[in-house]
């Protein structure tokens, strides 16, 4: 008897901490040293929906709150249907992308990486 | 105003509203646009990732024509986009709102964006010709100065608000002026006065649509359909190839990357003893497909016609012939005496 071991995707947003120290060293650049991070969802792009990152000091009414290696990260109450189980990274180097998400949901990326369908 | 569907014939009266279409001004008898009032902070942001010129840089009181492209790239709808201090005011073509509302509505998701059909709460008036900037000015009794393309300036008529946007949407010098809908019936009254006392004109379908396809210009549900891109309807000046992403472009940059635009918007000259439906029509040459007529219309006081049609890329070496039979449809000769690739818009 063969048993099929399904692996469940965690319902949450996670963020490394490699992105963590980007996000820190954005935030100082911008001079909002304390700025916590949101992460939306909108409409439009190349695959019909596009990641928002954005700086902010506080989250917005019904906003997820998830606190990783001393961050906040808070994502759109909306959005979150279609971000659960994503990890935000960073690619560094000469051909790094930046913030990279490893969204489990997408079922097709575009090749800037910012936009995706469902 | 009425609103006749329109038709490709012409006869002695409309030609005086086709030659002041050409050589002084008119008033379009028909305002073929819907309309749509968008609100809230996300607006101009959200048609910028749905459409494929920049809005990014729209400024208060400036306009930009953008077109919204299906997941493939096709054609969905051109848009006259106008920013304004408290809302985006949106040009969609005619009885098209819902579709493009719908279409929005798809993709909208957490975005503060609400968006309101407007189309019959306004009044809606373009003018077109050589001579507009003179019957704006006698329309609100003041010297206007220069108005670049694309701007809006405002205007009262009886204390009604009035916006004056210069669009040329005819290849001419032309404006549309739009107001809330209380304001019609002063702007009929004195439209009308202004028509009676000078060599101005309402133009009424029937010119129009021979002055639209003799000036080559394309025209939704004809040429402007999901059947083709925006870059085979010559649309090219409404996208912007460094924007970034909205939905379709990765495909419509590919197709210009690589050079891959199957069709060629052309105007066509042909001479033909039968009677045309203004309804597509392949064309044949040889006994091979090499196009598809769009729109039909007899050029003024001559027997020949002239169509818009989108020409296959293969059959490009037709642009140089001259004076050929061809079929359009079967069993119907045509004598084709040019075909040329139409400017963009």
């Amino acid at each position: 008897m063969v048993s099929s071991q399904k692996q469940s995707k965690p319902l949450t947003v996670s963020i490394s901490k490699d992105a963590v120290s980007h996000v820190k060293s954005f935030a100082s650049d911008a001079g909002k040293p304390d700025a916590h991070i949101r992460v939306s969802v909108k409409g439009g792009g190349c695959s019909g929906l596009t990641y928002s990152l954005d700086l902010v000091d506080e989250p917005k009414l019904d906003d997820k709150v998830i606190n990783e290696h001393g961050l906040s990260l808070f994502v759109d109450k909306k959005s979150y249907v279609f971000l659960a189980g994503t990890q935000l990274e960073y690619s560094g180097g000469l051909n790094g992308k930046g913030f990279v998400f490893n969204n489990p949901n997408a079922k097709t990326t575009c090749g800037c990486g910012t936009s995706f369908s469902v | 105003m009425s609103s006749q569907k329109p038709i490709s014939t012409m006869n002695d009266y409309s030609l005086n509203e086709y030659q002041a279409l050409s050589k002084s001004a008119a008033i379009l008898n028909f305002a073929n646009s819907g309309i749509l009032k968008f609100y809230g902070n996300d607006s101009l942001d959200l048609l910028n990732r749905l459409s494929t010129n920049n809005l990014d840089d729209l400024q208060v009181n400036q306009g930009v024509k953008t077109v919204i492209t299906s997941n493939k790239g096709k054609f969905l709808d051109i848009l006259k986009v106008f920013r304004f201090e408290d809302s985006l005011v949106v040009f969609t073509s005619l009885n098209n709102e819902i579709n493009v509302m719908k279409h929005i509505d798809f993709f909208t998701f957490s975005e503060d964006v609400v968006v309101e059909k407007v189309t019959e709460k306004k009044c809606l008036y373009k003018i077109s010709g050589p001579r507009s900037n003179d019957l704006i000015n006698k329309l609100f009794s003041k010297l206007f100065g220069a108005i670049s393309p694309y701007n809006v300036i405002e205007a009262s008529i009886e204390n009604h608000k009035i916006k004056i946007i210069r669009t040329d949407f005819m290849r001419r010098l032309g404006y549309e002026i739009i107001g809330n809908i209380e304001a019609r019936e002063v702007l009929d009254s004195k439209l009308s006065k202004i028509v009676e006392n000078s060599a101005f004109e309402f133009a009424n379908p029937g010119a129009i649509e021979t002055f639209r396809i003799l000036n080559g210009i394309p025209a939704f549900g004809k040429e402007l359909t999901n059947k083709y891109n925006p870059l085979e309807a010559n649309l090219i000046n409404s996208i912007s190839f460094n924007k970034g992403c909205y939905v379709g472009q990765e495909v419509i940059a590919r197709l210009d990357t690589y050079n891959k635009v199957q069709n060629t918007l052309c105007s066509i000259e042909f001479q033909s003893s039968q009677n045309f439906e203004e309804t597509p029509s392949n064309l044949y040459f040889e006994e091979k497909q090499f196009g598809v007529l769009t729109s039909i219309s007899k050029a003024p006081k001559n027997e020949s016609y002239v169509g818009i049609g989108y020409i296959s890329k293969k059959s490009s070496n037709l642009f140089e012939m001259k004076n050929f039979q061809a079929e359009l449809l079967p069993e119907h000769k045509i004598l084709v005496s040019s075909i040329s690739p139409i400017d963009p818009m």
